[in-house]
């Protein structure tokens, strides 16, 4: 075969192209060296065959050489293997960084080893009574006392507030940090998914948009555990693009998706804040319940109002309100508030709930594509408002038909009148039912009769394609499932539904402006759900301003995947130390977190309490210094003032009644009531006085709830008590029974028992009873320090470990993918090399072609 | 396999390397600078967790020792007022003696009983000397004094005549005592209340007493039974200071003896109470007052005079017992704190030992963090800037 005369220049030409671009790769790679995620390129270079050379009929015996090179493609050098050890391990460093943030800051709370803190405080309230003790009948021994006491309240308080704030700053840095962050990347991910499917769609190979993507999900596998695929959608016969999928594990071993190529989902958090709720009583003291049997109670919100309803629940107790209920004659009983616990600072009882939306596209859908969506679902049911009146005939009379309902004019629009009956339907609205050919002549109207209360308007929701509630955001940033109504002018509007300020009832509110009438011809055969609402036109907004987000509902959760527990990473290193509380958790957690040591504060501030000022109950003798046993009075009455008597009790031996008193030697002694001042007191109707069989403790209290409260005291609340701060009450150093003429100030048999209190060993006890510590106050509260530092070495520990596997894989990963600077300048002398090499090729067939047209032929020139 | 070092990786590790010995030179120079082992509980939770411990025994060791020194101190000044009980009994014992060969003329009678007066008068002064804001021989009763003179002569204790009843109402009491146990034909002694009213019942009955007889006598006797108890309880009181022989109580509410020490002092205790079969005083500081009155009489009662000095005697023997105790007392709380401070010292040693370094250590730790944080920055300038670009022509 012969040879075409400048077949080789097109061979060197081709080497030159191709040093070329080798050239330009080393470029792109030197200038990335420094660049994060940046994957290392190189060219695959491949040999040209020569056209036809594989012809059946080719020539055998004069082979022909190849036409040069091409660059086939431009590789990543990559190891996906790696990829995934590294975004596991990033996962669990993500997740005791996470912890060991948290526990970092409780520890700072609890550590004294440089500071004299809460554990001297304490020892200091058992040397004031060491002081006492020889002391014993000195104010200024129990002033002592008392000072130390309220050194350690406040301390206590203050530890206690450390430990919300901690949690407060935990929770924002979950939500604005974390949640925010991985959201965003979320964002992104879809929208670079977008991007890349373009260039793809369009025959290009985006190697830095790949390693943008796989940047962020190295990012996004710090948040918790992923999972990611590629999956190949073939857009035509050659073309076909890589979709990517990206899901999040979930503790049941279920997989969430959170990427689906441009679509993507979005985390929400929702905080339970924990509150007082008091149980509600009658005046008289009986339970005050729903049909059910379930307890009411009650609490105040912040602007000071009062909500009443029941609770439900386990592990998280719900507060359900009844609306419009009527407190008359009720009472709260403040003594035993729930739940929540009877500190509003305490924050064992919250919540961090972690839910992810169903997927979006990354572009805001339009308000009309929402209409669009939905409109196939969307059913109205319609009764307007109207005015009705009464019909009377011409002898004056209300008109009824032959059922005996009484027959109404309906008002219409045109001012005209309809007239039928007006019956109420089971779900409570009243339906207008128009009689056809009613003959109105010589009738009247009441004109009196007006029934405004049948201005009900039926609104139904709007639901997707998918039979979820259709939402957007309001201007307030909330949450508003779409509603729709039609009036009786037969205009049909979306909008909200939300409660009209300072009364029960609830108003709708339009979202769209009046060409959003344009909504006709919808089945109105099938409502779904129908709320009743009071009629209530607000001006509406621009259909612009809201964004759609996908079956988003607040109230009932529902179409939110709500995982029970993230597997690994920030997110659960976070939830678990806001919501995991080790032994004060319903069913035990192994993990403790900020509640476990808030709950571990309050328990020793409650057992001090507690047992103190059980130590510091007085005795009643009689006036022979024999000690009494007493009980309380409950019913009886004041003659007075008919109030129920507070201050009459009765020996429990005898069964006389009587009352208290001090006498001048401090004695607490009870007298019997003579007749005279039995005289005071008026017995309940025909019946007997009620005794409590509880025994009377004549209580001194020495700490309390900064309310006064004996009950419900937490490291939040202590306080202590007004009375002793006011000196009514003093530290009870004997309860020994004092003669006419002495004085055993001298005496300090009770104040040993209260230093016995400080060294004894004390159970502390959860609330479900589990024994966390046997010790001294001093002890336990070391004890909770020592698991606080204990858990952040083991934290501290576990992190390093992973830290190490982590940096160790990355340092595989860019041995693998790295830019070796080393190499790309070896890789410029080699291209540099095959260019001149190309360009001698070049030069040499140039000098050959020279030699045959300048050299040859010239016989006789 | 093959691995690639690309000039990045260097410098992640280098990154890392530095932070590490940097990291290394501020902690050794924070132990340096305040002594301490760990500047974090998490750093060593154990010896976190021992230190706490230390600190928490020491501050009650510090307690027992304030306790022990105060109590120290109360029972030095107890002895010095029991020393001069001692010589005040003395010297009545004498005075009586020398009374009883002294005895012709009144005067010489009265100047004795002045002088015993006058030793009455500073017995109850001693006896009433407060230590610190409490009086420290009335028992638990530290607020008020313990000892007053009535105008009728007679000493009370705690508001209790010390002989059970006052002088006058002794008096009447006795007289009553003989006539009624004549009546009744048994000693009151022996009778239980209920007993005794049903016998007082009878004589009433029988015409041997009226019944106005009878209930002065009730109510004198009730006084004297209800008085008697009450001193013998002030007798039986305890006091208890907490010195670290780790404190526990009784079922029954009170202090386990041996888990604490008892300070209570009351001076009956060791002055006397009650009167003896004779209805004689057994008081020290009564019997002075009634020894002055029979100095004063203006007949002279050997008989009478003889068995209150004999009564006087009695009461110095026991004064000289509770010195003795108190001796032993103050000798048991010079051992406790000599062993308070023992304990002081060890547990001191232990929690240095445990939060502290030794400087030496610390800084030569501090002296290998530097140099080697010095040495990874000359690593560093050296690896750092090289490549094969440097020697590209």
């Amino acid at each position: 075969m012969i040879r075409s005369t400048f077949y080789g220049f097109q061979t060197a030409l081709s080497g030159l192209k191709a040093s070329q671009t080798a050239l330009d790769v080393v470029g792109q790679n030197v200038s990335n060296t420094n660049t994060t995620g940046y994957t290392r390129q190189r060219v695959v270079q491949k040999s040209v065959a020569v056209n036809n050379s594989a012809e059946k009929y080719g020539s055998k015996t004069s082979p022909i050489t190849g036409q040069g090179t091409k660059i086939g493609s431009l590789e990543q050098i990559r190891d996906v293997t790696l990829d995934t050890q590294f975004r596991n391990e990033n996962a669990s460093v993500g997740y005791y960084d996470a912890e060991l943030g948290a526990m970092g800051a409780i520890e700072s709370i609890f550590d004294e080893a440089t500071t004299s803190g809460m554990r001297d405080s304490i020892l200091g309230i058992q040397t004031a009574f060491e002081n006492l003790s020889l002391n014993t009948g000195s104010d200024e021994y129990d002033a002592l006392v008392r000072s130390s006491a309220e050194s350690t309240s406040k301390l206590l308080n203050q530890y206690s507030r450390q430990l919300r704030d901690a949690y407060d700053a935990e929770v924002y840095e979950f939500i604005n940090g974390s949640v925010a962050d991985a959201n965003e990347l979320l964002n992104n991910l879809a929208v670079i998914n977008g991007t890349i499917k373009s260039a793809e769609v369009s025959g290009g190979n985006p190697l830095e948009l790949y390693d943008q993507r796989n940047n962020m999900l190295d990012e996004l596998s710090a948040y918790f555990d992923i999972e990611y695929n590629l999956e190949q959608q073939r857009m035509s016969p050659d073309i076909a693009t890589n979709v990517l999928h990206v899901y999040m594990k979930d503790a049941a071993g279920g997989l969430i998706e959170l990427i689906d190529g441009e679509q993507y989902a979005q985390f929400g958090v929702e905080t339970v804040e924990s509150t007082t709720y008091f149980p509600l009583n009658t005046t008289g003291g009986d339970a005050v319940q729903d049909a059910e049997g379930n307890q009411i109670y009650t609490y105040k919100d912040t602007n000071d109002e009062y909500h009443y309803g029941t609770i439900s629940g386990d592990s998280i107790q719900v507060f359900k309100e009844i609306e419009g209920f009527n407190p008359a004659g009720m009472k709260p009983d403040y003594e035993n508030g729930v739940s929540s616990s009877s500190d509003a600072n305490s924050l064992r009882d919250n919540y961090v709930k972690l839910s992810v939306s169903t997927l979006t596209k990354s572009e805001a859908m339009s308000y009309e594509d929402i209409l669009e969506e939905a409109k196939e679902k969307v059913t109205v049911k319609i009764e307007g408002a109207s005015r009705y009146s009464a019909v009377l005939n011409s002898n004056g009379v209300e008109m009824t038909d032959s059922d005996g309902n009484k027959i109404y004019a309906r008002d219409n629009a045109d001012g005209s009148h309809s007239y039928g009956t007006i019956k109420a339907t089971n779900s409570g609205t009243t339906l207008f039912t128009e009689i056809p050919g009613f003959d109105a002549t010589d009738t009247s109207l009441s004109g009196t009769d007006v029934i405004s209360g049948a201005e009900k308007l039926q609104v139904t929701q709007v639901d997707d394609l998918d039979g979820n509630p259709l939402t957007y955001i309001d201007d307030e940033g909330k949450v508003q499932k779409v509603f729709t109504v039609t009036t009786t002018s037969g205009k049909t509007m979306y909008g909200k539904v939300s409660k009209i300020a300072g009364s029960n009832a609830y108003g709708f509110e339009e979202v769209s402006p009046d060409d959003l009438t344009t909504v006709h011809g919808l089945d109105l055969s099938e409502a779904n759900t129908t709320t009743e609402v009071y009629r209530e036109f607000v001006s509406g907004k621009s259909p612009v301003d809201i964004t759609p987000v996908y079956g988003r509902d607040v109230e009932t959760g529902k179409n939110y995947y709500s995982p029970t527990a993230v597997t690994n990473g920030i997110f659960k290193g976070s939830l678990d130390m806001l919501n995991c509380g080790g032994d004060f958790e319903a069913g035990g957690s192994t993990i403790r977190g900020f509640k476990y040591y808030a709950g571990a504060l309050d328990t020793l501030a409650s057992q001090m309490a507690t047992q103190m000022n059980e130590q510091n109950r007085g005795q009643i003798y009689d006036k022979d210094g024999n000690a009494l046993t007493l009980g309380k009075v409950t019913n009886v009455y004041n003659r007075d003032d008919g109030q129920v008597a507070t201050d009459l009790f009765f020996d429990d031996a005898s069964g006389q009644p009587g009352r208290i008193e001090t006498d001048r030697l401090g004695n607490r002694i009870f007298t019997p009531l003579t007749d005279v001042e039995m005289d005071e007191y008026v017995l309940p109707n025909g019946g007997l006085a009620d005794l409590e069989t509880e025994p009377y403790y004549d209580e001194n209290p020495l700490l309390t709830t900064n309310e006064g409260g004996l009950k419900g005291i937490t490291a939040g609340n202590i306080a202590v008590s007004s009375e002793w701060q006011q000196g009514k009450v003093k530290v009870v150093n004997s309860t020994a029974f004092c003669y006419k003429g002495d004085n055993i100030d001298g005496d300090n048999s009770n104040t040993l028992k209260f230093i016995k209190l400080f060294e004894q060993d004390t159970d502390f006890n959860t609330t479900s009873g589990i024994t966390l510590f046997t010790g001294g106050y001093e002890n336990f509260l070391s004890a909770i320090g020592d698991q606080s530092a204990l858990d952040v070495k083991t934290e501290n520990t576990t992190f390093t470990s992973h830290d190490t596997v982590l940096k160790t894989v990355d340092n595989n990963r860019m041995s693998v993918s790295g830019v070796s600077i080393d190499e790309e300048a070896v890789d410029i002398y080699r291209f540099q090399r095959a260019y001149q090499a190309s360009s001698r090729v070049m030069t040499t067939l140039d000098e050959c072609l020279d030699k045959l047209i300048n050299g040859t032929g010239r016989v006789g020139l | 396999m093959f691995t690639r070092i690309t000039q990045n990786m260097v410098n992640t590790r280098y990154k890392s390397t530095i932070t590490n010995t940097m990291r290394d030179v501020s902690h050794a120079g924070d132990a340096v600078t305040n002594e301490r082992k760990y500047q974090n509980d998490s750093e060593d939770p154990i010896s976190a967790t021992r230190a706490y411990q230390y600190r928490r025994e020491l501050t009650r060791n510090a307690n027992y020792t304030a306790n022990a020194n105060s109590i120290k101190s109360l029972l030095q000044t107890r002895e010095t007022v029991a020393m001069e009980m001692s010589s005040i009994a003395r010297t009545a014992y004498t005075d009586v003696l020398g009374g009883h060969t002294d005895t012709s003329s009144p005067e010489s009678r009265m100047a004795y009983a002045q002088q015993i007066r006058s030793l009455q008068q500073s017995a109850i002064q001693s006896l009433n000397t407060s230590y610190g804001d409490q009086f420290m021989f009335g028992g638990t009763s530290t607020g008020q004094v313990p000892f007053e003179l009535k105008n009728d002569g007679t000493v009370t204790y705690r508001g209790v005549p010390v002989d059970g009843l006052s002088k006058n109402q002794m008096k009447a009491y006795k007289s009553y005592l003989t006539e009624i146990q004549k009546d009744i034909g048994a000693s009151v002694e022996n009778l239980s209340d209920e007993q005794l009213q049903t016998k007082l019942n009878e004589i009433v009955a029988d015409g041997t007493v009226t019944q106005e007889y009878a209930d002065n006598f009730k109510s004198l006797h009730d006084e004297y039974s209800l008085n008697m108890k009450r001193l013998n309880d002030y007798n039986s009181e305890v006091q208890y200071v907490n010195l670290g022989f780790g404190l526990e109580f009784n079922d029954d509410g009170t202090v386990n003896s041996s888990s604490a020490f008892n300070t209570c002092l009351n001076a009956i205790s060791f002055l006397g109470f009650g009167v003896d079969t004779k209805g004689n005083s057994k008081n020290m500081i009564q019997l002075l007052g009634d020894i002055a009155d029979g100095f004063s009489e203006t007949t002279y009662d050997q008989d009478h005079m003889e068995k209150l000095a004999a009564n006087l005697d009695d009461t110095r023997t026991s004064i000289t017992i509770q010195l003795t105790q108190l001796g032993a007392d103050e000798n048991f709380m010079d051992t406790t704190i000599d062993r308070l401070g023992d304990v002081e010292y060890n547990l001191t040693a232990k929690q240095n030992m445990t939060e502290y370094v030794d400087e030496a250590t610390a800084i030569t730790n501090f002296q290998a963090a530097n140099y080697a944080y010095k040495a990874a920055l000359q690593v560093g300038s050296k690896i750092l800037s090289q490549s094969f670009l440097d020697y590209m022509s």
